[in-house]
Order: C-alpha cells, then sequence, then structure tokens
C-alpha cells in the first residue's frame, strides 16, 4: 500500500465536494420557490414544440407578408384595390396576430424569470452592457408617465429576442415586489405593424395574455412591450 | 408536492453536473421543474418525485443540448473486452486517491455521461447495478466505462505531486 500525499483524498469524495460545491443564489432559490406556488395554468408549456407552437411564427410571418403588401398596395396604387375599409380590417386583423405572437412571447419569456445577464440599477450600465444589441436600449419616459413604471427601480437586464430579433428585456421591482418586464427592439412597421405614439396621445396597444397585462408602443424608435401583473 | 430548498440544490447539482455552466444548470433545472408542475398527477402519484425531476432534467439535457449525438454510443463489443473474471465494478474507483486540482482539470474533460455516471457512484451511492439499470445503459459498457474512467484518473499529471492509491 502507498502511503498518500497531501492533498490527496479519495476519489469518491473529492468527486462529492467538486458537485456538492454548486449552490444556488438565494435570488434563485426564491424564483424556484415562487414558481411552485404558480397555479400550473399559469405556466409556461417547455417540453417538444407541438405542432401549434410550430405554426405560430409562421403565421406571424404570414401576418407580416400581408401587412407588407397592403403597405405595397396602398402605396402604388394598384388597379383593383380593396376598399379602404376591406383594407383596414385586413391589416387589423394581420396586426393583432402579430400582437398576441409577441405577447405570447414575451409573457413566456416574463414567466420564465431566467437569470438577469447584468445586474444593475443604472440604464447607463445596462447601456453599456448590451454590447450586441444594434440599438441602445433607453429609459422608457412613457413607461414611467403613463404605466407608473419606476424607472430606479431597475434590477438589471437579459437578453433576449422578440420575433427573431435580438432583443433587451428590462426587469424593474415595484413596491408590491411584483416584477415588471419591459422588452426593448427595434421598430419595424413591416414587421410589427404601425404601433401607438403615446407622446401623440395614442394609446398603448394593451391586451391580457394568462394574467398578465401586456402594453405595446413605440418610442424614440424602438418597440416598448411592458408586461405587468 | 413542492421541492424544498435542499432539494433544489441537490437537483441544481445534478444539473451542473451535466451542463457544467451555472445558467445552463440553473435554466436545466427550471425548466425541468416546470415540465414537472405541469405534469398530469392525477394520473397516478409520483413516487420518488426528486428521482423523476432528475431523469426529466436528464431528459432535458440530452434532447436540448444536443448531446444525443455523443451520448449515445453502442454497446457491441465493448462487454466481451472485458471478461466478468477482471473487476470493473466500482471497486475499482474507490481504491483511488487524487488531488483537488487533479480532479478539477479532468472533470472538465470527460463527458457528460461519465460526470453522470460517477454522480451516481460518488453522490448517490449507486451500485454498477443500479445505475445501469436507471441511466438505461448496458452492465458491460457501463464497466468499460469504469475502466477508462479509473485509466484516466490514474494518469492526470498531479501539479503538486504524483497521485497514489492504496
Amino acid at each position: 500500500m502507498k502511503s498518500n500525499q497531501q492533498g490527496s483524498a479519495p476519489l469518491q469524495q473529492q468527486i462529492e465536494q467538486e458537485i456538492t460545491q454548486h449552490q444556488l443564489s438565494p435570488e434563485q432559490l426564491e424564483q424556484l420557490m415562487r414558481l411552485q406556488t404558480q397555479p400550473a395554468a399559469t405556466l409556461v408549456p417547455t417540453g417538444p414544440a407541438t405542432k401549434e407552437q410550430h405554426s405560430k411564427p409562421l403565421i406571424a410571418i404570414a401576418a407580416c407578408l400581408l401587412i407588407a403588401l397592403l403597405a405595397i398596395a396602398t402605396q402604388f396604387n394598384l388597379s383593383t384595390p380593396p376598399t379602404n375599409s376591406d383594407a383596414q380590417i385586413a391589416s387589423n386583423a394581420a396586426q393583432r396576430v402579430v400582437v398576441e405572437a409577441i405577447a405570447e412571447e414575451v409573457v413566456k419569456n416574463h414567466l420564465k424569470l431566467k437569470p438577469l445577464d447584468i445586474k444593475t440599477q443604472s440604464i447607463v450600465e445596462a447601456q453599456r452592457f448590451f454590447k450586441l444589441l444594434e440599438f441602445s436600449p433607453i429609459h422608457s419616459m412613457q413607461a414611467w408617465q403613463k404605466f407608473a413604471l419606476n424607472t430606479d427601480a431597475l434590477l438589471g437586464g437579459r437578453y433576449c429576442s422578440i420575433q427573431g430579433v435580438t432583443a433587451a428585456q428590462l426587469r424593474f421591482d415595484s413596491p408590491s415586489k411584483q416584477l415588471r418586464t419591459l422588452y426593448e427592439v427595434p421598430y419595424e412597421q413591416a414587421r410589427h405593424g404601425p404601433l401607438p405614439l403615446l407622446k401623440n396621445g395614442e394609446a398603448a396597444i394593451e391586451l391580457q395574455h394568462k394574467g398578465l397585462n401586456v402594453r405595446l408602443w413605440q418610442e424614440r424608435g424602438l418597440m416598448m412591450v411592458l408586461v405587468s401583473p | 408536492m413542492s421541492f424544498d430548498q435542499q432539494q433544489l440544490n441537490r437537483l441544481y447539482q445534478y444539473a451542473m453536473t451535466l451542463s457544467q455552466q451555472p445558467a445552463d444548470g440553473y435554466d436545466l433545472l427550471q425548466a425541468s421543474l416546470e415540465s414537472f408542475l405541469q405534469l398530469d398527477q392525477s394520473k397516478g402519484k409520483i413516487e420518488k418525485p426528486e428521482s423523476y425531476l432528475r431523469k426529466l432534467i436528464r431528459n432535458r439535457f440530452i434532447d436540448q443540448y444536443r448531446y444525443h449525438q455523443r451520448w449515445s454510443f453502442s454497446s457491441l463489443g465493448e462487454e466481451s473486452q472485458f471478461p466478468a473474471a477482471i473487476d470493473l465494478s466500482y471497486t475499482s474507483l474507490e481504491e483511488l486517491h487524487i488531488q483537488r486540482d487533479q480532479l478539477q482539470r479532468i472533470w472538465q474533460q470527460i463527458s457528460p455521461l461519465d460526470r453522470d455516471i460517477l454522480y451516481h457512484w460518488a453522490v448517490l451511492g449507486f451500485t454498477t447495478q443500479e445505475t445501469s439499470e436507471l441511466l438505461d445503459i448496458a452492465k458491460g459498457t457501463l464497466l468499460s466505462r469504469v475502466h477508462r474512467l479509473r485509466q484516466q484518473f490514474k494518469t492526470v499529471p498531479a501539479t503538486l505531486g504524483d497521485q497514489h492509491e492504496i
């Protein structure tokens, strides 16, 4: 039998120590405990994508194409254009599909509560962090003024995507400890349809999804999506 | 049924054993927990929830991280390489002593499946028979992996001195 050198220990013991050194942070534990208290109906399915889930992006793409075609048809005054009311109805329906697809995506993200890529209360620090974005996330004045989003309660941010475009999600705390998430992504009318400008007095598009409130608007060239309990 | 903090930490450690990245490990645990919570438990009570969730984590890891190409392997011929007379059980690993830094170096390099096997041995205390049944690996294949792991642990260079065995 050979003698053991200092620092050497049975393999089993070393492996156990290697594995058990990993511990969830208090924040992660809290999130997982909170997850277990949510009603099952509000949980987002995470299994293999169903046929319905696969088809939703396709519907969204089809809706985008429809919006783009309507815009072209209107611009070039085609010989047999649809009447204004028909075009409006079709456009509204197409946009509703897009908006619902966006709402589903952001609510899914919001409920997952994935760890933040950066934890900061400073939007400037968050802006410095999001180097891979093709835009600079902003503090939304409209969210603050119209929806009482306390911009001082920023917790941090995380990369995500909305309809395939890289976006920023900013997470905010609230006095009631209910988290709110603001998503920001470059606004493209052909992709997102016409979105209201709140500074002109227009109202945000508002809908409910999985018991959460989702508001959409455009601000300083960005599409803003706010998810609140 | 809900998991307490101690159980969640144990499950996170398993997810970390497979993924090796804290963010991936957490995502793996959270997504698997969501799947567990959505199960229709009216169809029957899950006898061992922690073990069941560990299985969900493993399946999700194989699916999501597309390790199945590296994960799946043929056991043909491997059993015949190691006659039953040769002791290839976990006992051969139990004899090994190793330094922490040696383990850390090799831990990153070995495959997720090998880490999975070692987890079931070192943390859960399973026998090779139990491990092969739980992980659905042929006994001979498992033993040959254990044999290769032993060889790897024996040959990993030490920084502070040679490794020793009893």
